[in-house]
C-alpha cells in the first residue's frame, strides 16, 4: 500500500511538471520575458504593464487588452483613414500626384516590405525612426483631400460640415462639434474635456476655417493613438 | 557623472567601445560606442548577393579546377583580373556592362586589400547576416551598427540600408540604440520624400501652420487617456521621441532637396515645391543610368546621404532583377547566384557590375570634402568599402556552381595596407588559405573566418571591442 501511495504521489508530481511545461509560451515567442525580444507586432516579449515594467509571469507573451500596444501597420492605417475620412484608396496620399505613398514610397517605414526588387524579406518589428514622417505625410494628405472635397461639396459636405471652410473664424461650439466628429471617425471615441479645451484654444489663434479643419484632422489622425492599437 | 554610477558593467563598456579608449571618453560616449574625439568616418558595405567568388576576380588562377587562360595582372599590382567575357543569359540576352576588372585595379588597387576566408554557412540569409556581424564577434553588433555608433553621432540616420536579405537584418546586440539600427529604404529615387513630413503635400498650410498643428497634436496626446494608460511603454516612447528628434533634424536640414534625384523632365517637382539636389549632375556623371538601374540609384543616394551628413554607415546591394534593354542586361538575374545556372557568366558580369559602381562611388568620395569643408580633407580619406558576400562558389570553370564555404573578400580604403593579398590560393584545388594576422605572412593550413573580416574593418577604422582579433598586418598605422 505504501508503495502504491508513493507511486501515486510521484505520478501526480510528474503530471504537474508536464502541464506546467505545456503552459509555457512556445514557438517564435518562446524567449524568456524581459530579454528584450520583440514579437511580430513590435511589442516587447514580456508585455509591459502600464508603468512600462516588464511582467515576469509565464503568461505575458500574449497581447493583453489595455496593456499591450500593437503597431497599426500600413494596411490598417490605410483602411482607417479611408473609413474615417470617407475616401477611396485612390484618393489617399500620392507623391507628386502619381506615386502611392502607402503601397510604394513609404511602404517599408509603415511596416511593409518589398521582397522582389529589394529583397526585403522581413518587416520592421517596430516603427522605425522614419515612420512618423511617413505618417505625417499620409495623414496630412488624406485630411487635405477630405477638406478639398468638402469645400467643393458645400452644404453637402460629409465630414467638415460644422463650419464653412472659408470662414474667418468658427465659433467655439462649431469647433467642438467638428473635433468631436473627427474623434468619432478617426479614434472611435468621445473626446476628453481637456482635449476639447486644447482644440478650442488652438482654433482661437487661427484665422481660417480650412486651416483649422486641416490642422484638427492632422493632429487627431496622426496622434500616437491612431498609430497603435 | 562617474562611470560606476551608470549601472553598466565592465563587459558592457568594453562592448560599447573598447578598452583602449576608455580613459579618454565620457560615459555617454562609451555607451554609444563612440571613440574619443571621433571624427566622422564612413563605411560602405557593398552587398554582393549570391556569392562573389574571389577566384573569378582578383585571385583568379591560371591553373587548377577553375583556371582562366586570359588573366591580366596590371603592372605593379598584387591582383589578377579577368577581362570581360562574351556572356549571355541563356544565349538569348547579352550579359555584362563591359567594365574591365583591370581598370578598377589600376585606379584603386593601391587602396585595395583582398583576404581569403572560409565562412561558416552556405545559407544565403544566415551567411549574409554573418558577413555583416562577423559571426557575432562583437556581441551581435553588425559592422554598420558599430560604425554608426562610433562615427555617426552627428548623422540623423547614420545606418542607411539599401540592400536586402540577410544583409539588411538588425544585429543581435540589444544595446544598439534605435537610431543606429539600419533604416531600410524602399526606393532610393523617392527617398527624399521620406525626409519631410509635409513638403509638397498641402497648399493650405504653411510651415508655421504645420508647426502649430504638431504642437496641437502634442497637447492632445499629453492629456489623452491613451497616453496615460501607456505611459512608459518603450514602443510608444520610441515612436514619439523619434518623431520629435528626426522630423526636426531632417526638415531643418532640408534633406528633401539635398537627396532629390528624380528627373524634373519626367516628374512635376516644381509643381509640388521640390527642387533637385545641387549635386545631381555630379552623381549623374558617375551613375548615368540611375533613373532605371536600382543599383546606380542606390549608390547615388548612398553618396548624397554621406555627403550631406545624413548617414555614415551605408549598405548597398544590386537588384536581383536583370535590367534588360535593347543592348542586353548589365547584371545577372538573382545577381551572383545566377552562378547556379552559368557560373562564369554570372561571376564575370556581376564583378564588372559591382566594380563599375564602386569605381564611380570612389571617384565621388575622392573628389568631395568632408562636410563641404576643405580643412577636413576628402571623404575618401575616411572611407572604407567592404564588398560583403555570403560565401564562395564551387571551384569550377564551366557550367553551374553550388555554394562553397571557401572564398575571399575585398576591402578598399586608404586606412588599409593596400595592393596586398592576405592569404593565398592553393592552385591545385582553388581553395584559399589564411595568413598570420600580425605579420601578413601566408599560412597554409589555416583559414580566416567572418570574425577576421569584421576585426580588420573595425581595426582599420579605429573601433575597439573586447574580442577584436589583432589584424595589424592589414591596417595602416595611424
Amino acid at each position: 500500500m505504501k508503495k502504491f501511495i508513493s507511486l501515486l504521489i510521484l505520478s501526480i508530481l510528474v503530471i504537474q511538471c508536464s502541464s506546467n511545461r505545456l503552459r509555457r509560451p512556445s514557438g517564435g515567442n518562446a524567449s524568456a520575458p524581459g530579454t528584450g525580444s520583440i514579437d511580430e507586432n513590435g511589442n516587447p516579449i514580456g508585455a509591459e504593464d502600464a508603468k512600462g515594467s516588464v511582467n515576469g509571469s509565464t503568461a505575458v507573451n500574449m497581447p493583453q487588452a489595455g496593456r499591450t500596444l500593437i503597431w497599426k501597420r500600413y494596411r490598417p492605417l490605410e483602411t482607417g483613414l479611408m473609413a474615417g475620412l470617407g475616401l477611396t484608396k485612390d484618393q489617399l496620399c500620392t507623391e507628386l500626384g502619381t506615386n502611392p505613398c502607402i503601397d510604394k514610397v513609404h511602404l517599408t517605414v509603415l511596416g511593409g516590405n518589398e521582397p522582389f526588387l529589394n529583397g526585403q524579406y522581413e518587416r520592421a518589428q517596430t516603427p522605425t525612426v522614419l515612420t512618423a514622417v511617413a505618417v505625417d505625410r499620409v495623414v496630412l494628405s488624406s485630411c487635405g483631400k477630405r477638406v478639398e472635397l468638402d469645400r467643393t461639396a458645400g452644404a453637402a459636405a460629409q465630414i467638415f460640415k460644422f463650419f464653412p471652410l472659408t470662414a474667418a473664424k468658427p465659433s467655439d461650439d462649431q469647433v467642438k462639434q467638428q473635433a468631436t466628429e473627427l474623434y468619432h471617425r478617426l479614434l472611435a471615441r468621445e473626446p476628453e474635456a481637456a482635449e476639447l479645451d486644447a482644440i478650442v484654444k488652438f482654433a482661437a489663434s487661427s484665422t481660417a476655417g480650412d486651416k483649422i479643419a486641416l490642422s484638427l484632422c492632422f493632429a487627431i489622425g496622426s496622434s500616437a493613438e491612431n498609430i497603435f492599437l | 557623472m562617474k562611470i560606476k554610477d551608470m549601472n553598466v558593467d565592465r563587459r558592457k563598456l568594453l562592448k560599447a567601445s573598447g578598452a583602449g579608449l576608455l580613459g579618454a571618453m565620457t560615459p555617454a560616449q562609451i555607451l554609444m560606442g563612440q571613440t574619443a574625439g571621433a571624427d566622422k568616418k564612413y563605411i560602405f558595405n557593398i552587398c554582393a548577393f549570391g556569392g562573389a567568388n574571389i577566384i573569378d576576380s582578383f585571385l583568379a588562377q591560371p591553373t587548377g579546377p577553375a583556371a582562366y587562360n586570359n588573366i591580366v595582372q596590371p603592372n605593379g599590382s598584387a591582383f589578377k583580373t579577368v577581362p570581360p567575357l562574351q556572356n549571355s543569359i541563356q544565349g538569348a540576352i547579352p550579359l555584362g556592362n563591359g567594365y574591365d576588372q583591370a581598370v578598377f585595379v589600376q585606379k584603386h588597387g593601391v587602396d585595395m586589400a583582398v583576404m581569403t576566408c572560409e565562412v561558416s554557412s552556405v545559407n544565403h540569409i544566415i551567411a549574409a547576416r554573418r558577413a555583416m556581424s562577423g559571426d557575432n564577434i562583437n556581441g551581435g553588433r553588425t559592422i554598420a551598427e558599430a560604425v554608426a555608433m562610433a562615427f555617426g553621432k552627428s548623422c540623423p540616420l547614420p545606418n542607411l540600408m539599401l540592400a536586402g536579405g540577410g544583409y539588411a537584418l538588425h544585429g543581435d546586440d540589444v544595446t544598439v540604440p534605435e537610431s543606429a539600427k539600419a533604416q531600410a529604404v524602399t526606393d532610393p529615387l523617392m527617398f527624399a520624400f521620406a525626409t519631410h513630413g509635409f513638403k509638397g503635400v498641402s497648399n493650405i498650410v504653411s510651415s508655421g501652420d504645420m508647426q502649430a498643428a504638431r504642437q496641437l497634436r502634442q497637447q492632445l496626446e499629453s492629456v489623452s487617456r491613451f497616453q496615460q494608460q501607456y505611459a512608459g511603454s518603450k514602443v510608444l516612447d520610441a515612436y514619439q521621441s523619434n518623431r520629435d528628434r528626426i522630423v526636426d533634424a531632417l526638415e531643418k536640414g532640408d534633406m528633401a532637396t539635398k537627396l532629390m534625384m528624380l528627373d524634373p523632365a519626367t516628374n512635376n517637382l516644381a509643381q509640388y515645391g521640390f527642387t533637385l539636389s545641387a549635386d545631381i549632375n555630379t552623381v549623374r556623371a558617375k551613375f548615368p543610368n540611375m533613373a532605371t538601374d536600382p543599383f546606380e540609384a542606390r549608390l547615388a543616394l548612398a553618396f548624397l546621404a554621406a555627403k550631406n551628413g545624413l548617414s555614415n554607415a551605408i549598405s548597398v546591394g544590386p537588384s536581383n532583377s536583370p535590367l534588360v534593354t535593347a543592348q542586353g542586361s548589365p547584371n545577372a538575374p538573382i545577381a551572383f547566384d545566377w552562378s547556379h545556372v552559368d557560373h562564369r557568366g554570372a561571376q564575370n558580369s556581376m564583378w564588372s557590375y559591382i566594380l563599375k559602381g564602386m569605381d564611380g562611388l570612389i571617384d565621388l568620395l575622392k573628389a568631395t570634402d568632408v562636410d563641404g569643408d576643405p580643412s577636413k580633407g576628402k571623404m575618401w580619406d575616411r572611407s572604407l568599402i567592404y564588398i560583403a558576400t555570403e560565401f564562395g562558389r564551387d571551384k569550377v570553370a564551366t557550367g553551374g556552381s553550388g555554394h562553397h564555404l571557401n572564398n575571399g573578400v575585398v576591402m578598399i580604403s586608404p586606412m588599409l595596407q593596400g595592393n596586398k593579398v592576405f592569404g593565398g590560393i592553393d592552385a591545385a584545388t582553388g581553395l584559399g588559405y589564411g595568413f598570420d594576422t600580425a605579420t601578413g605572412a601566408p599560412a597554409t593550413g589555416t583559414v580566416m573566418k567572418e570574425k577576421h573580416h569584421y576585426s580588420a574593418i573595425a581595426q582599420a577604422m579605429g573601433i575597439p571591442f573586447e574580442n577584436r582579433i589583432n589584424m595589424g598586418a592589414m591596417v595602416k598605422k595611424p
